[in-house]
């Protein structure tokens, strides 16, 4: 038997924390950068290899950004799932004691 | 293609550092969110089966930034790395620049050196030949300069590409670097040396094989391929476009591990008796299974080629492609500046 046990404002913090996170990421691939660093160095093959690394980070970095705001997302909807069955069950045991 | 002079002329090492400085600016805030999800992206307090889902795609994502967060890391110090040896590169340049215009000297785009003097008037062909020496000597020392020059853009350029992490680029992944220093080396090298250590890595590599050494054709650079192993690895043909590139001891390995392919192949299938050795015993101390050599039996027989109608893809992903890539990017990757010294000394002898 397991047991379940859910502080629904833990729940609500930890997707805000989740999807500050991805908020933080975002914008971070550091393509710019490597651009400008190609920049300097003409005729180098590192400069094909820094565009095409920059553009990958970027790719990456925004992937993550989705799934982290995914996971916040679906945190708080597990959160607004658990507040939902504690209230309809709140509400059973109200009607149960006369009071619905 | 090698670095011109042209070219390393105009490279900067500022903006390599401001590249450095931003991409750490990068890495503090990832480092920020990575800290704040790991910390704070499932709250202690909750308990049951459904945590242990949300833990789990937590600690997928934190891996994902931790990888992230390093190959960015890397590439931070390889930028501040080459800042350094660009601004070597700057120094360099003003001071051969300087000298070259205070002794009435040019350098072009491509490297060379010219006396642009007014030639004096000598009283004797005594004073003429001593003027005409110092002069030689004296360009010579420009263009020994210049050499250095390009050996230090080499050494930046390997050590950028050195600082790409794996799964991004994907030359980098199939084919390798080859270590700053041997870059350098290679770039400060005469076409002959480059000639003398492609002849001995063939003669050594050969002797590895325990083939007879191959002979080696020079194709011009417009022949396309960088390299190739003909009649059954009896013949390397390499691309003389890619003789200033230590790209070319990758493409070397490369082909002479299709020679190696091919002896495989020719020891397992070679008739014997019974008390005499098995010619494949030595493919089996250095790893080649008799597997691997009837796999690329199998593909030689359906070689693809896209001259041949096949894609690239099907040329690119052959058991015969993929065993000799690996071999190539490792020689390329393993070539120390020692090891370049001896081959480069015993193939001078």
């Amino acid at each position: 038997m397991s047991q379940l046990q859910v502080d629904f404002t833990a729940l609500h913090d930890a997707a805000n924390a989740a999807q500050g996170a991805a908020a933080d990421a975002k914008g971070h691939g550091s393509a710019d950068a490597l651009t400008w660093a190609g920049g300097s160095i003409p005729g180098a093959s590192s400069v094909d290899h820094l565009r095409e690394l920059g553009t990958s980070w970027d790719d990456e970095v925004a992937a993550w950004v989705t799934a982290t705001n995914d996971f916040g997302a679906d945190l708080a909807a597990a959160g607004e799932d658990y507040r939902s069955v504690d209230q309809t069950t709140g509400g059973l045991f109200g009607g149960l004691l006369g009071g619905g | 293609m090698a670095i011109t002079y042209g070219d390393a002329k105009r490279w900067q090492s500022e903006p390599l550092g401001t590249a450095g400085d931003s991409l750490k600016k990068d890495l503090d805030a990832l480092e920020g969110a990575r800290d704040q999800l790991e910390t704070q992206g499932v709250p202690e307090s909750w308990t049951g089966v459904a945590v242990m889902f949300a833990l789990a795609r937590r600690t997928l994502l934190v891996k994902q930034l931790d990888r992230h967060i390093d190959g960015k890391r890397q590439m931070q110090r390889a930028l501040y790395d080459a800042e350094t040896i660009v601004a070597d590169l700057e120094r360099l340049v003003t001071e051969v620049e300087g000298e070259a215009r205070a002794k009435e000297f040019s350098i072009s785009t491509d490297g060379t050196v010219s006396d642009v003097s007014d030639p004096p008037t000598f009283p004797n062909r005594y004073e003429a030949d001593e003027w005409s020496r110092i002069r030689q000597q004296t360009a010579q020392a420009l263009a020994d300069d210049v050499s250095t020059i390009l050996g230090r853009a080499a050494a930046a350029d390997a050590t950028i590409a050195g600082g790409v992490p794996p799964g991004h680029v994907p030359f980098v992944d199939d084919y390798g670097v080859a270590d700053p220093e041997v870059a350098e080396q290679w770039a400060t090298m005469t076409d002959d040396e480059r000639r003398a250590v492609v002849e001995e890595m063939i003669e050594e590599q050969a002797a590895e094989a325990g083939i007879p050494t191959p002979t080696i054709t020079w194709e011009p650079e417009t022949w396309g391929p960088w390299g190739e192993a003909r009649g059954g690895g009896s013949e390397i043909a390499l691309n003389e476009g890619i003789l200033d590139d230590p790209f070319i001891l990758n493409t070397v390995a490369h082909e002479m591990r299709h020679a190696r392919q091919f002896e495989a192949i020719d020891d397992q299938d070679a008739w014997r008796w019974p008390w005499q050795d098995d010619p494949f015993d030595m493919h089996e101390e250095d790893g080649i299974t008799e597997e691997q050599a009837e796999e690329w039996d199998e593909n030689f027989d359906d070689y693809k080629s896209t001259s041949n109608g096949d894609t690239y893809e099907e040329y690119f992903e052959q058991p015969v492609e993929v065993d000799a890539r690996r071999t190539g990017k490792q020689e390329l990757e393993d070539m120390t500046e020692e090891e370049l010294e001896r081959l480069l000394e015993e193939g001078q002898r």
